[in-house]
């Protein structure tokens, strides 16, 4: 069943057909939860709240097809409010560039042999999510659904509220961004393309 | 942050990089690549970023969330399990296999419910307590498992189970749906109050026991340490009236001796004497 057949059923009152989309997207929303906030807890209360939202609201959608970017435009709004919470702040302006926890990692890259591939990749996820988690939050965001979520730019454009020609450039200077920065810590592609 | 202008390269680059451009437009923008060693070298450069892209992978979430039905609302004023399947039914088709430790849970869930068990909407938030609910919970609406599922957004009172951290009671919330999280995380308190109770009362039973069997086994030697005094002292009592027996039988006896013999022979209570000369041969 289509999401907007069973959005359409939501609508009408059907739980089980609501825990059928709630199913099919929670571990969608709770990967992008997870990539922005970086916590695994935070990360669930998010996708929980997403869910429950959607369900309170779901007779105000009005394009049932758009029940993903609806409930993933949600989730983000939940996530940039804890960003603004002053605990968030508070972390954020205690990080520094070049902590030991990242010089760690790339230490760590530097010293895992060539045979240990498995070991570098779970090392390099772990120092692009900090790499990542530097990014201005409108370029993450937009790496983010394009890239793991797998929206269209024109899609990305509907969640966050700005024209695709802007996802499209903001996704540009975010992967540029991102590639320097691991470039600049000896980091290349070619061992992983 | 400052925002960029539209920069028509770099829209056919994000374009093409991500497959948005038509057959034609790629066409054209691959010669445009083949002639423009900037334009290629920059595009190379944005594949390369997305190649690091793969390594970083998320957890999954561990669980699915799952909606329960809601309470009923104070309105509605109906009972029973829900059309099309009760709250159990519709928590159990959506279980997995292996979730057999949740189904025990709601089995420990329903026989607290038989016993009693009631989940009050109060005034601050909601409250858990057996037996009947108070004045207050009645006006609010009492919650349980087999109430109807009203359809959303029509104002309806949903109970919220009560999370790991809670206390007993829990404030209220507007949009306070049972998810499966919430109904693990509620299931698992009762289990562990459950298994509190049972492990206190077993204390409990083993401790009356123990008290039992101690006074028992004082009592039992009390007695016998009585049994063996009296027992002793009729001994003594009957060792001092044979004793006295003895006495007046020799004193008898001396009375007899004395009157028949003469009275130069030697009286019969004088041991013999010894030999003044050699005295004591052990001395």
């Amino acid at each position: 069943m289509s999401d907007a057949e069973l959005v359409a059923l939501s609508q009408q009152g059907n739980l089980q057909a609501f825990n059928d989309l709630a199913h099919r997207w929670d571990g969608s929303l709770f990967r992008f939860a997870r990539r922005t906030l970086g916590d695994d807890e935070e990360a669930r209360d998010v996708c929980q709240e997403a869910l429950t939202k959607a369900y309170l609201n779901i007779g105000r959608l009005r394009d049932p097809a758009k029940f993903k970017s609806w409930v993933h435009h949600i989730a983000l709004n939940l996530c940039r409010d804890r960003f603004r919470s002053p605990r968030r702040r508070a972390v954020k302006e205690g990080y520094e560039e070049g902590d030991p926890g990242e010089m760690h990692l790339v230490e760590a890259m530097g010293h895992a042999r060539a045979g240990e591939r498995e070991e570098r990749r779970v090392l390099l996820g772990r120092l692009l999510g900090t790499v990542m988690g530097r990014l201005p939050e409108e370029q993450r965001t937009a790496i983010l659904l394009r890239e793991y979520q797998g929206f269209t730019s024109e899609e990305i454009a509907e969640i966050t509220g700005v024209p695709a020609t802007t996802v499209r450039t903001r996704i540009f200077y975010g992967l540029k961004t991102m590639r320097k920065a691991l470039n600049d810590r000896g980091i290349t592609s070619t061992e992983w393309r | 942050m400052k925002e960029h202008g539209i920069d028509p390269r770099i829209q056919k680059l994000m374009a093409s990089l991500y497959g948005e451009l038509s057959e034609e437009e790629e066409r054209a923008f691959q010669a445009e690549l083949a002639d423009d060693d900037a334009l290629r070298a920059e595009w190379e450069e944005l594949r390369d970023a997305r190649v690091f892209l793969k390594a970083w992978e998320a957890e999954e979430p561990g669980q699915s969330f799952v909606f329960v039905e809601p309470a009923r609302t104070p309105a509605s004023g109906r009972r029973g399990p829900a059309a099309g399947g009760g709250w159990f039914r519709r928590l159990g088709g959506l279980l997995p296999p292996s979730a057999w430790g949740f189904a025990g849970a709601t089995a420990a869930l329903t026989v607290l419910i038989l016993a009693g068990f009631r989940v009050d909407r109060v005034e601050n938030g909601v409250a858990f307590r057996f037996g009947e609910p108070t004045r207050t919970a009645r006006v609010a609406g009492t919650m349980t498992p087999g109430d109807r599922l009203s359809p959303p957004g029509q104002g309806a009172a949903y109970p919220r189970v009560l999370s790991p951290s809670g206390t007993g009671v829990l404030p209220a919330a507007a949009d306070g749906y049972v998810t499966q999280a919430q109904l693990d995380a509620y299931t698992a308190r009762l289990l562990t109050t459950m298994t509190s109770v049972l492990g206190d009362f077993e204390q409990k039973r083993n401790g009356e026991l123990a008290y039992v069997l101690q006074s028992f086994y004082q009592d039992l030697s009390s007695r016998q340490l009585q049994s063996y005094d009296e027992l002793r002292g009729q001994i003594q009592g009957v060792g001092l009236g044979l004793m006295a027996e003895q006495t007046k039988a020799n004193a008898r006896l001396e009375s007899l001796v004395g009157r028949n013999d003469a009275p130069a022979t030697v009286p019969v209570s004088q041991t013999p004497q010894t030999d003044q000369r050699g005295g004591n041969d052990h001395e």
